[in-house]
C-alpha cells in the first residue's frame, strides 16, 4: 500500500472545515501540495477565534466524529443512513481554496497564435489533462492530486464559529459577524466550489438570562439570510460534556444531507460531462482517448460515492473503470507498454482494484473480495505476459507480493468482525467462531452445498502475508539471478545494454536492476528488510491465532533467506526461539525438524557458536542424520576438531528439551528386595544415530537412585571392538562393598543402532522404596563437555530386561509395571516354624494332637512367644490349647531359644461334633537377644477340616416278649409301683456306614436312653455288642439292640415315646486313643395298643423233619377283635394247622397259632437264597385280617431265623433237615 | 490454457500425539506441471494443519469431519478428518492437479469443491486404517512417541496400507461417490 500515492489509498470521508476553533497539528496526513495554491480563493475572516475551554471541548467533540482513524468497515463508518463519519479539519480563520479552474496561459493568445489554436479558450480544472499546467497534461488519465484535493483541500462543508458575549453590547461585534459570514459566503461562491456553509454562534449566556440575545441573533440571521435549521446555530453555555456531545449531534444531523448533497451534485455534474462526451472535441496527437475519459469519469463517480459512503455504488464504478482500462481500446491495451502512461494506467488500475476490494470488505463481502483478488491477479499476469515484459521478472514478483500484502493491509484496516478476537463472543457461538478464525464463512447467498474453490473463503491476514512473503522470496531469487552486466549503474554501463534493460526488466514500482541487486552491499533495495517485515508480521498474526506451527514455519523460511544472503547471526536470532519451542521435536516430525537443525548448525558454524554447534550436532544425530561436514568422523572428533573457542564448552540438556541420539533405559529386575540382599538392575544405552554415521563414544553414564546411590559407568575401550547389536555386560563382579557409590568400567562406544545392556547388582541398607532419580549421559573431551540428563522416569522406564539364555540374548518381560522402582523390605524373620503329626483328615469329636517345632536359624538366641488363634466357620467354639501348663490365654512363652536350637510344643485341638473347617494361626513373635526392642514375627497358618467318620441308620422292629401279660381283671398290688402296662419288646438295628477316609476300629457300641416319656418305662436288654470291628472306608457294620417298653398304666393306650442315642467308641486303626461319639437316634414312637402278629420259630417235635411256626396274635387294645386267618398253600412245604379260620381275641389277650410245616425235598433253585451252609428260606404266607375293620395285619418277625422281606413278606430260614 | 481439474496432492496420516504416521505425495500430471512435489514442503504443510485441529478440537463435540482446514493459495487446500483414536487424516488437494479429462471435469477447477466431495476419500482412508489396526502385527503403541520414548521410526510400514493410500490418492476425483 505504501508504494502507491497516499491519497489513492486513503479512505474517503466527507471533508469538513472548522473555522474559528483554532488549529490542531495533523500528524496523520502529509500535506499534499496542490500547485499554485496562491491562485485559489483566499477566505479571510476578521472575527477573533473562539477561545477558552468551551471552544476546546467543542472541537474535541467535533473531532470525535472524525472517521479517518477508524476501521474501514460499515460498523465503524456508518453509512449514509446512520451518522456519517467526517474528516474534520480545524483551520484557522484564514485559508485558501485551490483554484477551481486553471489560470489562463500566461502568454497572451495573440503572442503565440499556434498554441492558442490548440488550446480551447474554455478553462479547465488545473488537474485536468486539458490544462497545460496539469501533471497529466496532455494524455494522462488521472492524478492522485485530484483525490487529495477532495480529501484535503475542498471541503464539503465549512462551519464557522463565532462567539458573542452579553458584556459586549456594542453592535460592532454583531456587525463584524454579519460581515464575516457574508464575506465567507461570497468568497465560497466566487471560488466556484459548492461548499456548504454553516455558522455557529457561541454565547456565554443563554437566551433565558439575556433576552436581548434573541434580537442580536435574529439580526444576524436577517443580515446573512441563513436558515435557522441548517445554516445558523446558536450554542448557549453548556456545563457537561454530554450536553456538548448532544449539541454536536444536533448540529451535524441537519448538515449531513447537505454534505451528501454536495457530493451528489459533484457526481451529477460529472455524469453530465460524461454524457456530453467529455473533451473529445480536442484535437491533437497526445490527447486522452475517449475510453480514457470514461475511466476518468467512472473513477470520479466512484470516489464521490465513497465520500457518500455508498460503497456498493463505488465498487460498481471502479469495476467499470477497470473494465474500461482493460478493454480492447482501453489505455492498457492501446498505449505502448514502454510509455510512462502505461505504467501510470497500471498504477491507476491497481488502485481501482484495491478500492474495489476495500468496498467489498467494507460491506463484508469476503468471498467477493477473495474472488476479485484472484481475478485481478490473473488479469494482470495475463496483461504483463502479453503486453509487458512478462511475469517471469522480479518486477512481477514484487507486484504479486505487493498485491498480497495489500490484501493483508486491507484486512487489517477493515478489521472484519469474523477475524476479531473471540474473547468478547458468547460461548455458544464459539464453535462457529473457532471455525471462522482461519477463514471467513462464505458470503450470504452462496450455500455451503455449492461448490466453491476453497481459496475463495477469505483467510486471515497471516495467510496473505505468507503469500506476500513467498512472492518476495521469489523476487529475491530472481534478483539474485540478474546477470552482472545489468547490475552496473547505468552511468557506467554502455548505453546499448541500458536500453536492453527496459525490454528485459519490469521496473513498475521497483528499482532498476542495478539497484535491485547492486554490487555494493549497502546500496540499493534491501530485500531482507521486506522479507523480515512480512514474515514477522505473518508469524505474529499466526501466533495470535494459535497457529504456532505455521508461525514457526514462516520464521524458518525467513531464516533460510537471511542465511542465504549471509546474515548468519541474524538468522540465528530468528531461529533460536523456534528451535527452543518447536513442537516438531516432541511430535517427531523429523524431516521438518532436521531442516531447522541443518540451518541452525550451518549458522552456528559460520558465527562460530560452539555451544549451539555442539547441541545441533547432537540433535541432528538423534533425528537420524548428521551435519554434512561431519562425514565419517566421530562425534567428539567432529565437535572438538573444528572448534576455535579457547575455553572448554559445556552444555547441559534435560529430558526431551533436546533430542539425544543415545537413549538410556533402566529397570530393576525384581519388584521388591530385602535389606542386605542383592537386586539386579539393568541399564541400557542405545544409539539411534543413522546407519551411515560414525559411532558415538560416551565418556560415562551416571545413574542416581533415590537412596543416594550413584552408579558411574565409565568408558574404557575394550580390546576388540564390540560389533553385536545388543551386548549384555555383566558388571556384577564390580559390585563394591561401599553401598553409596558404584564405579565400573565398560566399553561405551556405540555404533549406530547398537545397545549396551549393563547388568548390575545393588544392595540397600535401609528399607523403603528406591526409585531411579536421574540418569546422565556425558560426552566429554578436552574441548567440550556435553551432559544430557534424564530426570523423567517415564522416559527411562522399560518393561523388559535381557537375559542370556543358551548364549542367546532374549527379551524377558517384567511382571511389574513400575520398573524404575524397587521396594526394599526389612530383613525377614529367620525362624522356621513347622507343625508335626498333621493328618490329612480329622473327624468329629476327635482330639487332635499336634506338635509345633521352632528352629531358630537366626545367628543369635531369641526370646519367643507363640500365640494361637482360631478362626473359621464353626458354630461351636473349637477348643485349642497348648499342652503345656505354662500357657495362658493361648499364649505360650517359649523362653530363650539359642541359635540353631529347635523347641517343640504340644498342641491339642478338640474337634467339634459337627463337620466344619477352621484355621489355626500360630504367631511366633520373638526378639533377638541383641535387639530386644525390635519384634520379629513369623506366622504359621494351618487349615483343619473336620468331617464325620461314619453315619448310622436305625431299623426298628417288634419282638416277642415271652412274659405273661397283665390281666385286665387283676387290680394289682397297690404297693407295687411297678408298671402295669403290656410289656412290648423291640429290636433296633443300627447299620453303621463309614464315611471316613481312613480305616477306623469300632471299639464299642451301646444304646443309651436319653429320655422316656413319663407314662412309660423302657428297659434295655443286655449289652449286645460282641467284638471290636475294623471298619475300612465305605464299609458298613450292623449291630442289633433289644429293649422292652411298658406303659405305667394299663389304661394308657397312647404310644410310648423314647429317645435313645447310640454311643460309639472308636479309634483310628493302629492308634489306641479312643474317641467316643454319641449319635442321637431319632425319637421313637412305640404304639402300645395296636394289634400285631409276630411269627416265631417254635420248638417242634424233634423227631420229625417238620418245622413249627408259631404265630402270636396280640391284642393289647381294649376291644374285642376278630381276625380271619388264612394260610396260603405253598409248593415249598406242606403244613398242618388251620388253613382258614376265624379267631376272636379278648381285649388284652394274645393267642398262639401253631403250624407244622413239612418241607418238600425238591425245592426251586430260586428259593435257595440263604448263605451256604445255613439252609434255605421258605416263604409261608399267613394273612391275618381284622374282620371288623377289614384291615390286613402285617406279620412281624418275632425271633431269630425269621426275617421280613420287603417283597416276599415273611421268610423263615430252614436249616438242613 | 488447458483445463485442469483437482486431484489429491498429498495424504497425511497423523498420530494421536501429532506425530506423522504416513505421508504420501502425488505429483501433478500434465504438461507444465511436471515438477515433483517437495516432501519437506508438504511435511510443513501437513504439520501446519495440526494448529487448526488443535484449535477446533475443544469445540468439536460430534462428528469427525473437520472440513476445510485452510487453503494456502488458489491451488492448495487442506481437508481433515479426525478418527476416534485421535488419528488425523489430512488430504491436500491441488485444484489444478491433473488435466481435465472432460469439459465437465474442467469446470470443477473453477467451480471448486464442496466438503462432501472429499468424504469418499476419507472413508476409504479410514477403512484402510481400520484394516491396518486389525492386522495383529501392527501395534499402535509402536507408533506412539509417548509409548516408545524416541528412537525407532514411528512411520507406518505396512505395504498394504501404503498401497491402499496410494490407490485412494490416485482414484479420487471431485464428485466420486465411492473409492
Amino acid at each position: 500500500m505504501e508504494a502507491y500515492p497516499g491519497p489513492y489509498v486513503q479512505h474517503d470521508s466527507p471533508l469538513v472545515f472548522l473555522s474559528g476553533l483554532g488549529e490542531r497539528p495533523d500528524e496523520n496526513r502529509s500535506g499534499t501540495s496542490i500547485p499554485r495554491q496562491e491562485s485559489g480563493t483566499r477566505i479571510v475572516t476578521a472575527s477573533a477565534e473562539c477561545e477558552g475551554d468551551r471552544a476546546t471541548q467543542l472541537l474535541d467533540k467535533l473531532l470525535g466524529h472524525d472517521g479517518s482513524q477508524r476501521a474501514w468497515n460499515s460498523a465503524a463508518q456508518s453509512g449514509p443512513k446512520g451518522g456519517l463519519r467526517y474528516r474534520m479539519k480545524p483551520i484557522g480563520r484564514t485559508f485558501t481554496l485551490p483554484p477551481r479552474k486553471a489560470a489562463p496561459s500566461p502568454q497572451s493568445p495573440s503572442a503565440d497564435g499556434l498554441q492558442s489554436q490548440h488550446r480551447s479558450t474554455e478553462l479547465h480544472s488545473p488537474l485536468s489533462p486539458l490544462s497545460p499546467g496539469s501533471p497529466i497534461y496532455p494524455d494522462g488519465v488521472f492524478t492522485p492530486l485530484w483525490v487529495a484535493k477532495h480529501q484535503e483541500h475542498v471541503p464539503a462543508l465549512l462551519i464557522a464559529f463565532f462567539s458573542i458575549s452579553t458584556d459586549d453590547t456594542s453592535t460592532s461585534r454583531n456587525e463584524q459577524i454579519q460581515i464575516d459570514i457574508n464575506a465567507i459566503r461570497t468568497a465560497l461562491g466566487r471560488s466556484g466550489f459548492k461548499t456548504k456553509f454553516a455558522a455557529v454562534i457561541l454565547s456565554d449566556t443563554s437566551i433565558l438570562h439575556a433576552p436581548e440575545l434573541e434580537d442580536r441573533l435574529s439580526a444576524i440571521r436577517r443580515a446573512t439570510t441563513l436558515d435557522l435549521k441548517t445554516g445558523l446555530f446558536f450554542m448557549p453555555p453548556m456545563s457537561s460534556q454530554a450536553e456538548i456531545a448532544t449539541f454536536v449531534d444536533s448540529l451535524l444531523t441537519p448538515l449531513q444531507p447537505l454534505v451528501l448533497d454536495y457530493y451528489r451534485d459533484l457526481t451529477r455534474h460529472n455524469r453530465r460531462k460524461k454524457a456530453r462526451g467529455g473533451a473529445t472535441a480536442e484535437s491533437g496527437v497526445h490527447t486522452l482517448s475517449t475510453p480514457g475519459w470514461n475511466v476518468r469519469y467512472e473513477v470520479k463517480q466512484g470516489v464521490f460515492a465513497e465520500f457518500r459512503q455508498e460503497m456498493d455504488v463505488a465498487e460498481r464504478h471502479y469495476s467499470q473503470a477497470i473494465e474500461d482500462l482493460f478493454s480492447s481500446d482501453g489505455i492498457l491495451e492501446a498505449t505502448p507498454s514502454w510509455s510512462p502512461r502505461w505504467s501510470e494506467a497500471r498504477l491507476l488500475c491497481d488502485i481501482l482494484a484495491f478500492r474495489t476490494l476495500r468496498c467489498q470488505l467494507f460491506s463484508g463481502l469476503t468471498t467477493g473480495a477473495a474472488v476479485s483478488w484472484v481475478n485481478y491477479r490473473a488479469r494482470v499476469k495475463d496483461l504483463v505476459d502479453r503486453r509487458g515484459v512478462g511475469s517471469q521478472t522480479y518486477g512481477f514478483d514484487a507486484w504479486e507480493s505487493r498485491w498480497a500484502e495489500i490484501m493483508a493491509q486491507l484486512l487489517e484496516h477493515a478489521a472484519l468482525p469474523v477475524f476479531q478476537s473471540s474473547a468478547k463472543q458468547a460461548p455458544a457461538e464459539s464453535t462457529e467462531l473457532q471455525q471462522r478464525q482461519i477463514f471467513a464463512p462464505l458470503d450470504k447467498g452462496i450455500s455451503a452445498a455449492d461448490r466453491t474453490p476453497p481459496f475463495h473463503q477469505l483467510h486471515h491476514r497471516a495467510y496473505w502475508l505468507r503469500l506476500a512473503f513467498q512472492s518476495a522470496r521469489a523476487r529475491l531469487g530472481r534478483a539474485l539471478e540478474i546477470p552482472e552486466e545489468d547490475r552496473t549503474p547505468p552511468s557506467r554501463s554502455p548505453a546499448s545494454s541500458v536500453a536492453q534493460r527496459s525490454k528485459k526488466y519490469d521496473t513498475y514500482l521497483v528499482p532498476e536492476p542495478d539497484e535491485e541487486y547492486p554490487f555494493a552491499v549497502d546500496k540499493g533495495y534491501n530485500h531482507i528488510t521486506t522479507l523480515r517485515r512480512l514474515a514477522m508480521e505473518a508469524a505474529r498474526e499466526f501466533s495470535i491465532r494459535g497457529q504456532a506451527r505455521s508461525a514457526q514455519h514462516i520464521r524458518l523460511d525467513l531464516a533460510h533467506q537471511v542465511a542465504c544472503t549471509g546474515g548468519y547471526s541474524e538468522a540465528l536470532d530468528i531461529l533460536t526461539p523456534v528451535w527452543e519451542d518447536a513442537t516438531w521435536r516432541d511430535e517427531e516430525w523429523d524431516d521438518v525438524f532436521s531442516s531447522l537443525l541443518y540451518l541452525l548448525h550451518d549458522c552456528a558454524t559460520h558465527v562460530n557458536n560452539a555451544e549451539l554447534r555442539l547441541a545441533t550436532t547432537w540433535e541432528l544425530l538423534a533425528v537420524g542424520s548428521h551435519p554434512p561436514a561431519m562425514g565419517d568422523r566421530e562425534f567428539s572428533d567432529y565437535v572438538g576438531h573444528s572448534q576455535h573457542a579457547s575455553e572448554k564448552v559445556a552444555v547441559k540438556f534435560e529430558n526431551r528439551q533436546r533430542l539425544s541420539p543415545v537413549t538410556v533405559s533402566f529397570a530393576f529386575v525384581d519388584k521388591d528386595t530385602r535389606v542386605g540382599e542383592l537386586v539386579e538392575c539393568q541399564l541400557t544405552v542405545r544409539s539411534h544415530a543413522s546407519d551411515d554415521s560414525a559411532p558415538i563414544t560416551l565418556s560415562r553414564v551416571e545413574v542416581m537412585l533415590s537412596s543416594s546411590t550413584t552408579i558411574v559407568i565409565s568408558h574404557k575401550t575394550s580390546a576388540s571392538p564390540i560389533l553385536e547389536t545388543e551386548t549384555l555386560l555383566d558388571l556384577s563382579e564390580a559390585a563394591s562393598g561401599d553401598v553409596g557409590y558404584l564405579d565400573v568400567e565398560a566399553d561405551l562406544t556405540l555404533h549406530p543402532s547398537q545397545s549396551r545392556i549393563c547388568s548390575l547388582f545393588l544392595n540397600f541398607r535401609e528399607a523403603g522404596v528406591v526409585r531411579l532419580q536421574q540418569a546422565c549421559l556425558v560426552v566429554e573431551n578436552d574441548t567440550f563437555c556435553l551432559e544430557h540428563t534424564y530426570t523423567d522416569e517415564d522416559l527411562m522406564r522399560t518393561a523388559s530386561v535381557r537375559v542370556l539364555h543358551d548364549s542367546v540374548l532374549q527379551r524377558r518381560l517384567l511382571p511389574h509395571s513400575d520398573t524404575t522402582a524397587v521396594t526394599v523390605l526389612p530383613k525377614p524373620p529367620k525362624m522356621l516354624v513347622s507343625l508335626h503329626q498333621l493328618r490329612k483328615h480329622y473327624y468329629a469329636n476327635e482330639c487332635i494332637r499336634l506338635e509345633l517345632e521352632l528352629v531358630n536359624e537366626e545367628s543369635e538366641s531369641v526370646d519367643a512367644i507363640a500365640a494361637l488363634h482360631v478362626s473359621g466357620d464353626t458354630d461351636d467354639a473349637v477348643t485349642v490349647g497348648w499342652d503345656s501348663e505354662q500357657a495362658s490365654q493361648g499364649e505360650l512363652a517359649l523362653g530363650n531359644v539359642a541359635a540353631a536350637v529347635s523347641v517343640t510344643a504340644g498342641l491339642t485341638v478338640e474337634a467339634p461334633a459337627e463337620p466344619c473347617t477352621f484355621i489355626i494361626d500360630i504367631n511366633i513373635s520373638y526378639t533377638l537377644a541383641s535387639d530386644p526392642s525390635t519384634s520379629l514375627t513369623k506366622t504359621l497358618t494351618t487349615e483343619l477340616e473336620i468331617t464325620v467318620p461314619f453315619e448310622a441308620k436305625y431299623e426298628l422292629a417288634p419282638l416277642l416278649q415271652p412274659g405273661p401279660w397283665p390281666s385286665y381283671f387283676d387290680a394289682g398290688d397297690y404297693r407295687n409301683a411297678a408298671p402295669e402296662g403290656v410289656a412290648l419288646k423291640w429290636r433296633l438295628g443300627t447299620p453303621l456306614h463309614s464315611s471316613a477316609a481312613d480305616s477306623i476300629v469300632i471299639r464299642n457300641m451301646e444304646l443309651v436312653i436319653d429320655s422316656v416319656a413319663e407314662d412309660a418305662t423302657c428297659n434295655l436288654s443286655d449289652h449286645a455288642f460282641q467284638k471290636e470291628q475294623v471298619l475300612s472306608a465305605t464299609q458298613s457294620a450292623m449291630t442289633n439292640f433289644e429293649f422292652v417298653t411298658r406303659m405305667r398304666s394299663l389304661d394308657n393306650r397312647s404310644a410310648a415315646n423314647v429317645e435313645l442315642s447310640l454311643v460309639v467308641t472308636w479309634s483310628r486303626e493302629g492308634d489306641s486313643a479312643k474317641v467316643t461319639a454319641s449319635l442321637p437316634v431319632p425319637r421313637l414312637t412305640l404304639p402300645s395298643s395296636e394289634p400285631r402278629v409276630l411269627c416265631t420259630l417254635g420248638d417242634g417235635p424233634a423227631e420229625t423233619d417238620t418245622l413249627v411256626l408259631d404265630y402270636h396274635l396280640e391284642n393289647p387294645s381294649m376291644h374285642f377283635l376278630t381276625f380271619a386267618v388264612t394260610m396260603e398253600s405253598s409248593e415249598a412245604f406242606a403244613f398242618a394247622g388251620p388253613k382258614y379260620r376265624a379267631l376272636s381275641l379278648a381285649p388284652l389277650s394274645r393267642l398262639r397259632l401253631q403250624y407244622h410245616l413239612l418241607l418238600h425235598d425238591q425245592q426251586d433253585e430260586t428259593d435257595v437264597q440263604a448263605e451256604e451252609g445255613e439252609g434255605c428260606w421258605i416263604w409261608p404266607v399267613l394273612s391275618v385280617v381284622d374282620s371288623y375293620y377289614q384291615k390286613n395285619l402285617r406279620v412281624h418277625a418275632g425271633s431269630a431265623r425269621i426275617k421280613v422281606d420287603e417283597k416276599r413278606g415273611l421268610g423263615v430260614l430252614v436249616s438242613d433237615l | 490454457m488447458e483445463a485442469r481439474s483437482p486431484s489429491i496432492a498429498a495424504i497425511g496420516v497423523i498420530g494421536r500425539h501429532n506425530n506423522p504416521l504416513h505421508i504420501s505425495l502425488f505429483d501433478a500430471t500434465g504438461p507444465g506441471y511436471e515438477h515433483a512435489r517437495d516432501k519437506l514442503e508438504y511435511s510443513f504443510m501437513l504439520n501446519s494443519c495440526l494448529d487448526i485441529f488443535e484449535a477446533r478440537m475443544p469445540n468439536k463435540t460430534i462428528g469427525h469431519d473437520f472440513g476445510l482446514l485452510h487453503a494456502l493459495d488458489e491451488r492448495i487446500a487442506m481437508y481433515g478428518w479426525l478418527l476416534n483414536t485421535g488419528v488425523k487424516l489430512v488430504i491436500v488437494v491441488d485444484m489444478e492437479g491433473r488435466p481435465a479429462l472432460s469439459p465437465e471435469a474442467g469446470k470443477t477447477a473453477i467451480l471448486g469443491l464442496r466438503n462432501s466431495d472429499l468424504t469418499p476419500a476419507f472413508q476409504a482412508l479410514q477403512t484402510a486404517y481400520i484394516s491396518l489396526l486389525r492386522n495383529p502385527f501392527y501395534v499402535p503403541d509402536d507408533h506412539d512417541p509417548r509409548a516408545t520414548k524416541g528412537g525407532a521410526s514411528l512411520q507406518i510400514a505396512s505395504p498394504r496400507f501404503i498401497k491402499e493410500v496410494e490407490r485412494v490418492g490416485k482414484a479420487w476425483y471431485p464428485g466420486t461417490t465411492a473409492i
